[in-house]
């Protein structure tokens, strides 16, 4: 009783959150829709392409029948590793049998670092993330072109910061249902 | 007759056998050699946009190797060899004395002349006048600086290169690639992206950029040309494409790409766009950097279970390791031709990430940063003397300096919020 | 006399008379000069008798030992040399009076003068084999005064390596505190530089002797030396200018990074 009740404010919660989290990021997309121009004092700079990114962001929407752990999705890893820790496998066998039980579903799984270490060597690190966590799903049954991956290496950080605490919530793999 | 000879030839031997005493020294000490860059004399009436001696005394003193003292120290200011007073200069410890003229010419243009002298000697060692426009004083001035230095140092001068770099805002949303004198002014924005843009490499020619940019894809490898902004996608395929690096020949492009499973040292050839795969291991390979021969490559490799320094000959495959000590290093630069190593290093487990060098040849590990934490992308002078690199410093994101050996240490000034990720430019020609 | 008129040439008559008589007289000089001369090249006959001024230089070897004691650290042959041509110019002169008394006997017979040559060149002889017999008595003397040097030298030199040692390393201390290395210096870099110096230890010239091929290696050697400028030299004298009126310093830079 109390596990639903608690799990019902999580769901709220998160969803709040993801919908913030998409209004800024919608936001972002939107600044960089206009074409920028530098000050064109030397013939060396350069217009800022206008990436038509594939920027498109959803959030499954819990529903009372709905796994709640879908919502959740970012997993963490220790520093310098890609293994999946055993306290986040619930969480990935959820979204499991969800993209099983919905073969059209596509997701792309983005791996993060925080900012210790090289920069190029953290773009591979990412990139391994990434892929042991899909490793993990296909092993569960899920079709491997349901999932995409892409690393963003430390420059993308979930939060800004030189603390353990920032640093241990950088080091992730999330999840992103893209839209069909 | 005979023996009295013999007797006057042996004392003139036993006299001579103790001709001439030789003291030998063994060692010396490292410190900055004391010289006085006095003001130039300046011309009536015209203003002189740039401060040609600062310049110079800057450039000396950011070298590590020279200690200029202000000229309020200085016992006078002289502008002809008739005005110094070397003993003057000796009271005040200076080794040497430059000075110098700078007189305004027809159309804009400035002609400076320069007088280096040895104290001790009291003889004139450089001398050398210079023709420039107003745009030109600054690279004038770099030039003097090279000159001095390589007169006194033996090595070649680096003060007219130029660094690359980026720099982001605090929230990470805005990223700008930039080019500037190696003493940060006459700054050049030359790509400006909302997407992070990180390791720029130059070309050997100085007259383009490859750079990655991450794009919500993934990671792209561009070239872009310097003089008229045009760039060129080299690299957008499944998985990462990083880490460019040019042949010092010119010839050739190395990257990592992840294509066929994980990330590997792949080389492409600029002339004929064919690519050629180096490694192949189930472990990171990144990074690579091509020593002098354009043949064999340094790059960080995770195949030992954490991130060590390897070089590989791209031509026999033949691969081995090279750092030992210490618990990671990556990010791997070459100096002095390819005997000394500046990596990023983490002495142990839990450690502070620090920049040391490794004398490829004696074995010694040199820890180089001590002041900066979080230190990053080592990046050298072309005369193998300077490191440059990007840190943490109370909070920001800063590029940093130290001298090959450890010695000298100063912090890039900068007006952005966060700098990160500089390239040391190639010598002019 | 009857006194002729001018007219008359029997008036000329004593004057010729006179003037033969001058003549006369001169001509007589002149013959007992031509003898003086004579007497000259007899002179030079006696210099075949060498023996004499051997003899005069026996006391010779006393003197060369006083020269020894008084001067240590010499070369002893010297001296030696040095009394023996004086001795031998006195010697000379005392020959010449001698010599002039013998003229005079000279003339009446040659059969005795034939006799004395002989007698004069047998005693030649003699002397000169008397000469080789001290020449090599003084050699083999030279050779036991050269050998009491060299004992005395091995124990002088001794001290001196010690005070020698002494100096050189406080002279290197203070080359070694004021020497910059210009960082282009490998370590195995060596240039080698001569010090000249007064004897207050003030260095007064600088010279490269051989360069390490680094320019700015050699110039940073010589700056140490003018940097130092007064080094610590031995009071003694001799010692001094043996050893540090001017010596070499090699400089090599060990702790260099290169």
């Amino acid at each position: 009783m109390q596990q639903l009740g608690l799990s019902k404010i999580f769901a709220v919660s998160l969803t709040v959150l993801a919908m913030t989290g998409c209004a800024s990021k919608g936001g972002a997309t939107d600044e960089a829709a206009t074409t920028e121009t530098t000050a064109a004092e030397e013939s060396q700079t350069q217009p800022v392409p206008a990436s038509p990114g594939v920027d498109v962001e959803t959030n499954v929407e819990s529903e009372g029948a709905a796994n709640p752990l879908l919502d959740q999705t970012t997993i963490y890893f220790d520093f310098d590793r890609a293994q999946i820790r055993p306290e986040f496998k619930e969480i990935l066998n959820a979204h499991a049998e969800y993209l099983k039980a919905n073969p059209q579903s596509r997701i792309v799984l983005e791996g993060h670092c925080d900012e210790r270490g090289t920069v190029e060597y953290n773009l591979a690190l990412g990139e391994r993330r990434a892929n042991t966590t899909k490793r993990y799903l296909i092993v569960q049954g899920v079709s491997a072109n349901q999932i995409e991956t892409v690393s963003y290496g430390e420059e993308r950080p979930a939060q800004i910061g030189s603390t353990e605490a920032a640093w241990a919530k950088n080091r992730r793999s999330e999840i992103t249902y893209q839209a069909q | 007759m005979l023996r009295t000879f013999t007797f006057v030839l042996l004392f003139w031997v036993y006299a001579n056998a103790q001709a001439e005493l030789t003291i030998e020294i063994k060692q010396g000490i490292a410190s900055a050699i004391p010289i006085s860059v006095v003001p130039f004399a300046l011309p009536e009436g015209t203003k002189v946009p740039e401060d040609i001696d600062g310049i110079i005394r800057n450039d000396l003193e950011r070298s590590g190797h020279f200690k200029p003292i202000s000229p309020d120290d200085m016992l006078s200011h002289p502008n002809n060899i008739e005005d110094i007073y070397f003993r003057d200069w000796r009271l005040l410890k200076q080794d040497y004395v430059l000075i110098g003229q700078v007189e305004a010419r027809l159309n804009d243009v400035f002609q400076i002349r320069y007088q280096l002298f040895d104290v001790f000697n009291e003889k004139e060692l450089l001398s050398q006048t210079l023709r420039g426009t107003k745009q030109q004083l600054r690279d004038i001035a770099h030039k003097v600086s090279d000159s001095v230095y390589e007169q006194l140092t033996g090595i070649r001068g680096a003060f007219s290169t130029k660094i690359a770099y980026v720099t982001a805002n605090r929230a990470r949303t805005n990223f700008t690639l930039a080019i500037a004198d190696s003493d940060g002014a006459r700054e050049q924005i030359v790509l400006k992206s909302k997407y992070s843009i990180f390791s720029p490499a130059w070309s050997p020619d100085g007259k383009k950029l490859a750079y990655v940019m991450l794009e919500d894809k993934g990671s792209r490898v561009y070239v872009q040309e310097l003089a008229t902004g045009k760039k060129e996608l080299v690299s957008s395929s499944k998985g990462l494409n990083s880490a460019p690096a040019f042949s010092p020949d010119g010839t050739k492009l190395a990257m990592v790409l992840s294509k066929d499973g994980n990330p590997e040292i792949y080389v492409l050839e600029l002339a004929t766009k064919k690519w050629t795969r180096i490694t192949k291991h189930f472990g990171i390979d990144t990074e690579p950097n091509w020593m002098p021969d354009s043949q064999h490559i340094i790059f960080t490799s995770g195949r030992s279970g954490k991130p060590q320094i390897y070089r590989v000959d791209t031509q026999s495959g033949y691969i081995e390791r090279l750092t030992y000590e210490g618990h990671y290093n990556a990010r791997a630069r070459l100096a002095q031709d390819g005997r000394f190593l500046v990596m990023v290093h983490q002495a142990q487990k839990g450690g502070d990430f620090h920049i040391a060098s490794l004398d490829l040849t004696r074995g010694l590990l040199q820890i180089l940063t001590s002041d900066t934490y979080l230190d990053e992308s080592p990046s050298v002078s072309p005369n193998g003397v300077m490191v440059m690199y990007a840190a943490k410093y109370k909070n920001q994101s800063i590029l940093a300096a130290v001298s090959v050996d450890g010695d000298v240490k100063f912090l890039v000034p900068s007006k952005h919020g966060d700098v990160r990720e500089p390239a040391w430019g190639p010598y002019k020609n | 006399m009857r006194l002729y008129p001018l007219s008359d040439p029997r008036s000329f008559g004593l004057p010729i008379l006179i003037a033969l008589g001058i003549q006369i007289v001169v001509l007589v000089l002149l013959s007992t000069h031509w003898m003086n001369t004579e007497t000259h090249t007899l002179k030079s006959v006696p210099s075949h008798i060498a023996a004499r001024v051997v003899q005069i230089e026996k006391p010779k070897p006393k003197q060369v030992k006083k020269a020894v004691k008084k001067k240590p650290g010499k070369p002893k042959v010297v001296p030696a040399k040095k009394t023996a041509p004086v001795k031998k110019k006195k010697a000379e002169t005392k020959k010449e009076k001698p010599v002039k008394k013998v003229v005079p006997k000279k003339e009446p017979d040659q059969k005795a003068i034939a006799k004395k040559q002989a007698e004069l060149a047998k005693q030649a002889k003699e002397e000169l084999a008397k000469a080789a017999a001290r020449e090599q008595a003084m050699s083999e003397l030279d050779a036991l005064l050269a050998e009491e040097m060299a004992a005395e030298n091995a124990q002088q030199s001794e001290k001196d390596q010690a005070a020698i040692s002494d100096y050189a390393s406080q002279i290197r201390a203070l080359i070694e505190r004021v020497w910059r290395v210009p960082p282009s210096a490998k370590h195995t870099d060596t240039v080698l530089v001569r010090l000249f110096l007064v004897p207050t230890g003030e260095v007064t010239e600088v010279q490269i002797v051989e360069s390490s091929g680094n320019l700015a290696l050699d110039r940073s050697a010589e700056q140490a030396v003018w940097r130092v400028g007064t080094l610590p030299v031995p009071d003694d004298a001799a010692l001094f200018e043996k050893q540090f009126r001017r010596f070499t310093l090699k400089l090599t830079p060990e702790n260099a990074r290169l």
